[in-house]
């Protein structure tokens, strides 16, 4: 038991030689082998095998082809692990760059669609006022009808809004419809003249002119 | 009222304009169109309808260009259209038409711009005729007789003028006097000062400028309400009937010639100043803005008399925008891109 325990004390300093131990430990390694037989079993075979291994280093030639070979080898498998895991960092970093610009490219855009669509509508705005109504021709986008708010009206908003103006929209003829229509667009101009902020929803009102089947559903 | 104002004096000018207003309806209807192309090319079709020999006479200096396709109908009895049509690769082409580069013609010139503004989703085009000053007589200075306001009346037509509030019948008659006076004396200011110039030049010449001074006012009241030839030597001879001096003959003999700008000038004068003028201007896309009194849908037009463009240049301005479908293609995908780049990121943080 207690040569066991010395055994695992001087452990390491089985496998060093005389120079590589200071005088302590030189000491304390021989008087252990000097009655423990397994570890100056392990000593000798140890040093038996480092002799043959110096012995033979000292009779191989030199061969600096395989040193370079071997460490150019060592050398570029590092490298291609560090270059591995380097483009892996750029591809990520490029990925975030363009989430980033298309980001803020998304955001400009919406804001100048927005400023270029403001501009449009106060300034047909502005040329409404000033004339009393526009054709609107067929070519027209979605874009520009969107711009000029000149959405269809429905049955409902037809007869909101004549109930508001107080016009009767019970018309039997085509001839008593463009009477009615024409009546709308009068009260509607009158009306823009007094109140601008109505503008928004009486100039749908335009589509009147072009768009009597909405009228005619009201006839009954 | 310019027709009765014509009437009513003994110019020899008014009063053959006069005649011929009685005898023939000889005032043009010219239409001109414009239409811009998105590429910024424009093609312009000009209509003129009257009498075929007003039409021939027209004081436009495309009429003598060659290369207007031209199509001759009749749409009336005695009356004559000719409909002529051309392409322009670019405004600067159009203006060598309508503004020739040479100063010496008079012509009524119309002076076109037009600018292009890329704004990503759409394009602005912003568009302006020019019709420039047609006075040919500029030696007085209109604002000594007329003022801004009377201007403004002066060029709108009887029915219009009739109708405006500004408009009140007993002064309107003082205002018209003091327009022919303007016309009449910025016409003899022309042809008198052209003759003072021969005068200076020919040293043989013993007429005075002072003596000619002396005897101006008479002169023109003289050209005015007596005469009634209208060509040079008649005018002349009207001088000479103030001026009683061997110099006005030698004048007549040897520099009728001298005064060929002043005829040329009163030529266009008489041609241009009773015809109709009607302007039109069609832009590519959605119409945002312009000075035209009346629009349908994307064209916009000016129905003007010379007399809005006599005394100062007038303008017609349109401004349209166009969509760039394009742009609204390839702003989808980039903001798809930046959604799909959000919605991920929030799914890999969950």
């Amino acid at each position: 038991m207690k040569s066991n325990q010395n055994c695992r004390i001087i452990g390491n300093l089985l496998y060093l030689t005389d120079d590589e131990m200071n005088p302590d430990e030189k000491l304390l390694l021989s008087r252990h082998i000097e009655f423990c037989s397994s570890c100056m079993e392990l000593r000798f075979d140890f040093l038996a095998a480092r002799a043959k291994t110096v012995q033979l280093k000292n009779q191989l030639p030199e061969c600096p082809e395989i040193t370079r070979s071997v460490m150019l080898l060592i050398g570029s498998d590092a490298a291609a692990a560090r270059g591995k895991a380097g483009n892996s960092s750029t591809w990520a970093k490029t990925i975030r760059l363009a989430q980033l610009v298309s980001g803020i490219a998304a955001t400009f855009l919406f804001f100048l669609f927005l400023s270029e669509q403001t501009d449009a509508v106060r300034k047909i705005s502005l040329l409404e006022n000033r004339i009393q109504s526009t054709v609107i021709p067929a070519d027209y986008g979605l874009i520009d009808r969107i711009t000029m708010a000149r959405a269809t009206l429905s049955d409902r908003q037809i007869k909101s809004l004549a109930e508001r103006l107080n016009i009767d929209t019970s018309v039997s003829n085509e001839r008593d419809l463009l009477l009615v229509r024409k009546n709308i667009e009068n009260r509607i101009q009158q009306m823009k003249k007094n109140d601008l902020s109505l503008i928004g929803l009486y100039r749908k009102s335009f589509l009147l002119k072009r768009n009597s089947a909405t009228i005619k559903k009201l006839i009954k | 009222m310019k027709t009765e104002k014509i009437k009513n004096s003994s110019w020899k000018i008014s009063l053959i304009i006069g005649m011929l207003m009685i005898l023939t309806p000889s005032c043009l209807d010219i239409w001109i169109t414009t239409q811009v192309n998105p590429d910024g090319s424009l093609q312009q079709v000009i209509a003129l309808q009257g009498d075929s020999t007003e039409i021939a006479d027209v004081q436009f200096a495309f009429l003598k260009e060659g290369d207007w396709k031209k199509e001759w109908t009749k749409p009336e009895k005695d009356k004559y259209k000719l409909v002529m049509t051309k392409d322009f690769k670019s405004v600067a082409d159009l203006n060598k038409s309508m503004n020739p580069a040479d100063t010496s013609l008079m012509v009524v010139r119309v002076n076109a711009s037009l600018q292009k503004k890329f704004r990503w989703f759409f394009t602005r085009y912003v568009y302006s005729e020019t019709v420039r000053e047609s006075n040919p007589f500029k030696s007085l200075d209109y604002h000594d007789f007329l003022t801004a306001e009377e201007l403004r009346l002066i060029a709108l037509t009887d029915e219009k003028r009739k109708t405006d509030p500004g408009y009140d019948s007993i002064k309107y008659k003082d205002t018209e006097k003091r327009f022919e006076d303007y016309v009449f004396r910025s016409m003899f200011e022309d042809f008198y000062r052209q003759m003072l110039s021969v005068l200076a030049e020919d040293k043989s010449l013993t007429l005075t400028k002072q003596e000619m001074e002396a005897r101006k006012e008479q002169i023109f009241r003289t050209l005015v309400d007596s005469v009634k030839g209208e060509s040079t030597d008649d005018l002349l001879k009207g001088v000479g009937l103030i001026i009683k001096h061997p110099d006005i003959q030698v004048i007549r003999d040897k520099y009728v010639s001298r005064f060929d700008s002043f005829q040329k000038k009163l030529k266009f004068h008489e041609k241009a100043c009773d015809d109709n003028y009607k302007f039109a201007i069609r832009l590519p896309g959605l119409l945002l803005q312009t000075n035209s009194p009346k629009i349908e849908g994307s064209q916009t037009g000016w129905d003007l008399t010379y007399y809005d463009f006599f005394f100062k240049d007038y303008t017609m301005t349109a401004e349209s925008r166009k969509v760039n479908a394009w742009a609204f293609i390839v702003a989808g995908m980039v903001l798809l891109f930046a959604l799909g780049s959000l919605i991920t990121a929030l799914i890999r943080k969950k």
